[in-house]
């Protein structure tokens, strides 16, 4: 009996996320702005090569555009690094598990014997501290501490710091390191720009 | 076929599930609670489960571990604008399919002869093992 190829998870993934390149790059729905910071860095930075760097290599040195062209390397590979990876999405829960977390809780009744209409919590206790977590009732589970559910990308993200949507993902335990690189790289990068931008100025006059 | 997924293949509808959650009494590290589950009672020996359980903790708990070794490398490939990464795992991914392998060869070796199929706890995030007690009727695994 032939057996059917099963589908990939990318293909069959419950949040809004997109897939490229046969599911190895994964993005928010609207990549629109991603687009437009990298036009920005991409354009910046052709502009800072092409004439202010044209002028310094002769005038101060050929390390100018060497080491800006390793800077701009990295800003762009963290950025896409950022962009384009899983940030720690946490995937949705079974059937199986939400009918056994489903079964396992039991509702708070007030003195009536009503069920109170409250957020389902659960108590953890985390290396001897008390933790209240929370429900999620599109992923059918409960929160691990520090996760986070995007309204955007309609998943659960575990560490989720926020959605950016220059980048165009969520920033969570996955992409920080490569988020937080990205940020400084390119402040540096901007700094960097600006500082021959203006020594350009002031060598021409 | 992909034995390692036989547990997402099959639904199993009418099969046992049971969770294994985390353990949190020593912080966020990736651990697993070791309380015996009582549907795997005479099914499995206690003390070969509390070694399954330990060798995951202890993989997970080398995944996270900061060691010297771990720095230089990430080191390394940040200098490459982590395009180093596009050919090599990094060391959790490492340690994550090694967790993935030593799950499979227990499911081999112990947990199928007895109708038991533990599942990865990556395909459920980290949050829980995944064990499934599968019914007499079906097919030997």
């Amino acid at each position: 009996m032939p057996r059917t190829q099963l589908p990939k998870k990318w293909q069959t993934h419950p949040g809004n996320n997109r897939f490229f390149c046969s599911g190895r790059c994964m993005m928010a729905k609207d990549t629109g702005i991603f687009w437009f910071t990298c036009a920005l860095i991409v354009g910046t930075s052709a502009l800072f090569f092409g004439f202010d760097c044209v002028y310094l290599t002769t005038k101060l040195s050929p390390a100018v555009p060497v080491v800006g062209g390793m800077l701009v390397v990295f800003v762009l590979g963290t950025f896409f690094r950022t962009g384009c990876t899983d940030p720690g999405i946490l995937p949705r829960s079974t059937d199986a598990e939400a009918a056994f977390l489903e079964q396992q809780y039991e509702p708070e009744r007030d003195e009536n014997g009503q069920v109170r209409n409250q957020p389902r919590l659960q108590e953890l206790t985390v290396a001897g501290q008390s933790i209240k977590v929370k429900f999620c009732y599109t992923c059918r589970m409960f929160r691990p501490p520090r996760a986070s559910h995007c309204s955007v990308c309609n998943n659960c993200v575990d560490r989720f710091d926020h959605h950016c949507p220059w980048v165009g993902n969520c920033i969570g335990v996955r992409n920080y390191r490569y988020f937080y690189q990205f940020i400084l790289s390119l402040a540096l990068l901007a700094a960097y720009i600006f500082a021959f931008a203006v020594t350009t100025l002031v060598l021409r006059e | 076929m992909n034995r390692q997924s036989r547990g997402d293949m099959l639904s199993l509808d009418g099969a046992k599930k049971i969770f294994i959650q985390r353990d949190f009494s020593s912080g966020m590290t990736v651990k697993f609670q070791k309380n015996f589950p009582e549907e795997l009672r005479g099914k499995i020996d206690p003390q070969l489960f509390y070694e399954t359980i330990e060798e995951i903790n202890k993989c997970f708990e080398e995944a996270e571990r900061l060691g010297a070794r771990n720095t230089v490398e990430s080191c390394l490939a940040c200098m490459t604008a982590y395009l180093v990464y596009l050919c090599v795992d990094t060391h959790y991914e490492k340690r994550v399919k090694k967790v993935r392998q030593y799950i499979h060869d227990q499911n081999d070796k112990i947990y199928s002869k007895q109708g038991v199929i533990i599942l990865d706890p990556m395909e459920r995030g980290l949050r829980c093992i995944e064990v499934i007690i599968v019914p007499e009727e079906f097919p030997p695994y």
